[in-house]
C-alpha cells in the first residue's frame, strides 16, 4: 500500500485505473444498487466494503476490462444482498417469494440497467451550469422548447441556446463514454 | 457474466438517448440489446421524469470519503494477518478459568490475569514432558516436525500412518497465541486456553479439543473432516469459515460462523449453521439443546484484530473480557445494576484508559489497586 503504482487496478490490455479513484467514484452508485434488495445503510456499506476489497486483492491483471470490473461488482454485491435476506427472512417476515424475485438474474438486471443509466446521467448532468441544468432537467422530463421557455419565463431562442451548450458540455463529459460505446459496437 | 456487461451496454445507450436520443444504428443496438438480455421486459428510466436534484440526492447518502478510510483500514489490517486462506475459520471460545460470583451475597469478584506478569505458554508434549514456550532453546524438546518460531508454533509433515501423539498448548491470561497445526489449519488461541490435539491427524478426521477460546482457519481436506470438541458442543467443518465460542461461566457455549457452513452437535442434537449465523448451548440445562440465531461475527471475532467490541454488551460480560486480557480481579460493589455499553476499544491500551473510557459512558467508577479494580456506582 505504500507503493504508488501497486495501487492501481491493472486491466488485462496492461491500462491502468487508479484504485482510489474507482472507488470514490463508484461507491454511491453501488450503495443505492445495493439499497435495491436492502433497506439497512449500514448493511448496504458494508457489502460495497466487502466488494472493493474483493476487487482489491484481484487488482492485478484479474480482470479484462471496465465493463467485467463493474460487473463483479455489481454480481457481487447482488449476491451478498440476497445472501443477506435469506438470514434474516424469518426475523423480518419476509416471504420466500420477496427473496425470490430479489435473487433472479431479471431482477438483477433491471436493476444494474436503471442504477448505470442514471448515476451517468447524474455524472454528465452535474457538472452543466445552473441555467443549463435547468434547461436538462426540464428536457428530461420530457418537455418541448417552447414548455421549457414558459416554464423559465425565457424567450425559446435563450432556451435553445442553453440546450446547445449542455449539449456540447455534455457531449464532452461523455465523449470517453460515447466513444466507448462506438467501440462495444465494433466487437460484434 | 456476458449477460451483465450487455446490461451496462443496455445503461449506456439509455443515457444517450435520454440526453441527446439516438441514431437509427444505435435504435437498433438497443433493441437487439434488450432481446438478447431481458426480452419483453421494460425499462421504466427511458421514459421516466428525472430531475438532476434527485440524482444528486440519491448519489449523496453516503459519504465516500469516510468510506475510503475505512476501505485503507480495512486493507491494512487484512495485510497484517496476512493472506491465510482457508477451507473454514472457527472461532471456538470456551468456558476459560475466570469466575465470577454476581448470584453471592456479598462482593462479587471476576479474576483476572496480571497485566505485570510475564505470562508463559506452555506445551505439555506427549510424553508428559512440560516445556515453556517464550523459550525458544526449548526448540530441541519439540516433538518431530515442529518448529518454535518467536510468536508461534508450527507443525508441518503431517503423515498419517503413525500412532497418534497428543499435545496440549496452554495459553495463561493476559497472552495471546499462534499456532498452525500439521494439516496448515491455523489456529488463533485467546487468552486462558487450551487446546488439546494430535501432532499429525489420523486417516479418518481431524479432531481437537478446546477450553476457551480459538479462532480457526481450517485447511480444506474433504476426505478428513475437522472436529472442534468443547464440553458442551461440537463443531464439525464441511468447507466452510466459522466462529465458536462456549464461555462456561455465563453457562452458555457458542459457535458463530463467518464463512460456509459447519455442523454443530451435542449428545441432544445437531444443527447446521450458515454464515452470520451463531448456535448456543445453555449449560445450566440439564438436556442443553442447541439454538440456532444470526449475529454479528465481526464483533465475536474482535479479539483477533487486537479490539473490544462491545454492542449493548452487559458491562459483567465486558469485565470479564478484560479481567481476561489484563490479568486483574475485578471487584463489584454489592448493589450493582447491570449496564449495557457499545463500543470499539484497542486491546493495547493501558488498563487505566480503558476503564476511563468505560467510566465516561456509564454511571461506574473504577479504582485501580495493584492487580484489583474496584467497581463502584459514580
Amino acid at each position: 500500500m505504500d507503493n504508488k503504482a501497486d495501487k492501481d487496478i491493472i486491466l488485462r490490455d496492461g491500462s491502468r485505473i487508479p484504485f482510489e479513484s474507482f472507488f470514490k467514484k463508484g461507491f454511491p452508485k453501488f450503495f443505492a444498487f445495493a439499497g435495491r434488495f436492502l433497506s439497512e445503510p449500514f448493511t448496504q456499506e458494508d457489502i460495497v466494503q466487502e466488494a472493493y476489497i474483493e476487487v482489491w486483492s484481484r487488482r492485478h491483471t484479474y480482470f479484462e476490462d471496465e465493463p467485467s470490473l463493474d460487473g463483479y461488482m455489481y454480481t457481487f454485491i447482488k449476491n451478498k444482498c440476497v445472501d443477506h435476506l435469506r438470514h434474516i427472512k424469518n426475523k423480518e417476515r419476509l416471504s420466500s417469494q420477496e427473496v425470490q424475485a430479489k435473487a433472479s438474474d431479471e431482477f438483477l438486471l433491471q436493476s444494474l440497467i436503471d442504477e448505470e443509466a442514471r448515476f451517468l446521467l447524474h455524472q454528465a448532468v452535474r457538472r452543466l451550469t445552473p441555467q443549463c441544468q435547468k434547461v436538462m432537467q426540464l428536457h428530461l422530463a420530457g418537455k418541448k422548447i417552447k414548455e421549457i421557455a414558459q416554464e423559465m419565463g425565457i424567450s425559446e431562442v435563450t432556451v435553445k441556446f442553453h440546450k446547445a451548450s449542455a449539449f456540447k458540455q455534455l457531449y464532452k463529459s461523455l465523449r470517453p463514454l460515447l466513444l466507448r460505446i462506438i467501440t462495444m459496437r465494433k466487437k460484434f | 457474466m456476458e449477460r451483465i456487461t450487455i446490461g451496462l451496454k443496455i445503461a449506456r445507450l439509455v443515457c444517450k438517448q435520454r440526453l441527446f436520443g439516438l441514431t437509427p444504428a444505435e435504435k437498433e443496438e438497443l433493441a437487439a440489446y434488450r432481446r438478447q438480455c431481458l426480452p419483453g421486459e421494460d425499462l421504466p428510466i427511458l421514459s421516466e421524469r428525472l430531475s438532476p436534484a434527485a440524482l444528486s440526492e440519491r448519489y449523496s447518502a453516503v459519504d465516500t470519503a469516510k468510506e475510503w478510510g475505512v476501505f485503507l483500514r480495512r486493507t491494512r489490517r487484512r495485510r497484517r494477518l496476512g493472506t491465510w486462506t482457508a477451507a473454514a475459520c472457527v472461532c471456538l471460545l470456551l468456558a476459560g478459568g475466570f469466575s465470577i460470583w454476581l448470584l453471592n451475597p456479598g462482593k462479587s469478584t471476576i479474576t483476572l490475569a496480571r497485566e505485570d506478569s510475564r505470562n508463559q505458554i506452555s506445551l505439555v508434549l506427549s510424553d508428559g514432558q512440560k516445556i515453556d514456550l517464550s523459550d525458544t532453546t526449548s526448540h530441541s524438546a519439540l516433538e518431530p516436525g515442529a518448529t518454535l518460531h518467536a510468536d508461534r508454533l508450527t507443525y508441518s509433515q503431517d503423515t498419517t500412518d503413525e500412532e497418534l501423539k497428543y499435545n496440549t498448548i496452554i495459553i495463561p491470561k493476559g497472552a495471546y497465541y499462534h499456532l498452525i497445526l500439521s494439516d496448515g489449519t491455523k489456529v488463533w488461541l485467546n487468552a486462558d486456553s487450551k487446546l488439546y490435539y494430535p501432532v499429525h491427524f489420523g486417516k479418518n478426521n481431524r479432531e481437537v479439543s478446546l477450553k476457551g477460546e480459538a479462532y480457526f482457519e481450517v485447511a480444506k481436506d474433504t476426505t478428513r473432516p475437522f472436529i472442534v470438541s468443547t464440553e458442551a458442543l461440537n463443531v464439525k467443518v464441511l468447507g466452510t469459515h466459522f466462529d465458536v465460542n462456549s464461555y462456561k461461566d455465563d453457562g452458555r457455549v457458542y459457535t458463530a460462523l463467518t464463512e460456509g457452513l459447519v455442523e454443530v452437535y451435542n449428545e441432544h442434537g445437531s444443527r447446521l449453521l450458515h454464515p452470520g449465523q451463531m448456535a448456543s448451548v445453555d449449560t445450566r440445562e440439564e438436556k442443553p439443546s442447541i439454538q440456532v440465531d444470526s449475529c454479528d461475527t465481526s464483533i465475536l471475532t474482535g479479539w483477533r484484530d487486537g479490539q473490544f467490541r462491545f454492542r449493548n454488551t452487559s458491562l459483567t460480560q465486558i469485565l470479564k473480557q478484560i479481567s481476561r486480557c489484563y490479568d486483574v480481579t475485578i471487584i463489584l460493589q454489592r448493589d450493582y445494576q447491570e449496564e449495557y455499553y457499545s463500543g470499539d476499544i484497542s486491546y493495547h491500551i493501558p488498563l487505566s484508559t480503558l476503564l476511563g473510557a468505560i467510566e465516561a459512558s456509564t454511571s461506574v467508577h473504577f479504582d485501580i489497586e495493584g492487580n484489583t479494580v474496584y467497581m463502584k456506582r459514580k
